[in-house]
């Protein structure tokens, strides 16, 4: 390999680490934990009556992830024993194209998964594919949201974005779901074939 | 929801290459199920002998194949649209890029160490969809290069993935001349 090759791949390296957006992980990994346990709250605030009552049992497990640009570190998925059928709630990572985290629901029959998106958000396509389009002619990427605003506009925007997990439906469907007790009884049903 | 190329008609479109997977995953599941009689009648083939059936294996094995699908697919996208934008002589920067990198290298070039790299250079607002298709490719290299070393992957792969990657990068990128495949 010539030397100006091993040049050029290693300013490539230093300038995708360098990076324009300068991107705290570790502060985005601990975000991303700390929804983690909202959810984990929510969920056994949804099935209280249920674990209350020894019809469901709730237990974690720790588990190890690792992610690029975080790297390694634990988190902990929920395992919900419901008779003789048990799901698991295991997080995935942080990064789910546009998403803030995402997390698989696994059953016997089949797995389903939770997105941690902005509140404004309801599809699973990115904004610039529902606000943008394809100039005919140029075929340059004509993004409406991303010209209108400075860089700082949206580090103060994304600053301001409340959080919420929804549930992601299985492709090609691409409308998000709203977790609620009676969606999130349903992906158990779903899940487990029930 | 565009057309995606270089597969045959079944994976025409990116619903059917969904549509396609999750049937062949359901049937495993049904094929497997203690109530099929296909599966008593798989088990009477083999008289005497110890099988071992794993469900899950063959569905986490049917994943990866229909991950491999998707991202050959992508692929075939990014280098179609390399091709016309050189042969089209389109006016935008990514275009010129690709001329000028076709008039030093006419014949193959590398998706991930030029297209890539031009792409992220001439549509910045597209980066981090970018970093999520060299991530992508990682795990793609592995898959279809023999998977005979362990991984280094920063990130889990699956189809679901992998899909939901997919429609991003149609839906988003100005993606030229797949239409031509």
């Amino acid at each position: 390999m010539a030397v100006t090759e091993f040049d050029e791949f290693v300013k490539r390296q230093h300038n995708g680490a360098a990076g324009g957006d300068q991107v705290d992980w570790e502060r985005e990994r601990d975000e991303w934990l700390a929804h983690l346990e909202e959810l984990y709250r929510k969920i056994e605030s949804i099935l209280s009556e249920y674990t209350s009552s020894g019809q469901i049992n709730i237990r974690y497990k720790s588990i190890d992830l690792n992610e690029e640009d975080i790297g390694s570190y634990q988190a902990r998925k929920m395992v919900l024993r419901i008779g003789r059928q048990e799901v698991d709630i295991v997080p995935a990572g942080t990064r789910f194209i546009g998403f803030k985290g995402y997390v698989e629901v696994i059953g016997s029959a089949r797995k389903l998964s939770l997105v941690l998106a902005n509140k404004d958000r309801h599809s699973t396509l990115p904004e610039a594919a529902i606000h943008g389009h394809v100039d005919p002619v140029t075929r340059r990427f004509i993004n409406p949201v991303k010209h209108k605003r400075s860089n700082s506009e949206l580090v103060a925007a994304a600053a301001k974005i409340e959080w919420v997990w929804r549930i992601l439906p299985r492709p090609p469907e691409r409308q998000l779901v709203e977790l609620t007790r009676e969606s999130f009884f349903q992906l158990l049903m779903e899940v487990t074939n029930g | 929801m565009g057309d995606i190329p270089g597969n045959s008609p079944l994976f025409a479109s990116l619903g059917g290459a969904a549509q396609y997977h999750y049937d062949v995953v359901e049937s495993l599941r049904r094929y497997f199920s203690p109530d099929s009689p296909d599966s008593l009648a798989r088990l009477d083939a083999f008289p005497g002998a110890r099988i071992v059936v794993r469900p899950a294996e063959y569905i986490a094995e049917s994943d990866l194949r229909s991950s491999l699908a998707m991202l050959t697919s992508i692929e075939a996208a990014f280098q179609l649209d390399y091709r016309y934008r050189c042969r089209e002589r389109l006016k935008d920067d990514l275009s010129r890029a690709f001329r000028a990198i076709h008039k030093r290298k006419p014949d193959y070039v590398s998706l991930e160490k030029v297209i890539f790299d031009a792409w992220s250079r001439h549509a910045p607002g597209e980066r981090q969809l970018i970093g999520d298709l060299r991530g992508a490719f990682g795990f793609r290299n592995w898959l279809a290069h023999g998977r005979y070393w362990p991984p280094k992957l920063g990130r889990k792969y699956d189809f679901e993935y992998l899909y939901r990657l997919a429609d991003a990068v149609y839906s988003t990128l100005p993606l030229c001349g797949l239409d031509e495949a």
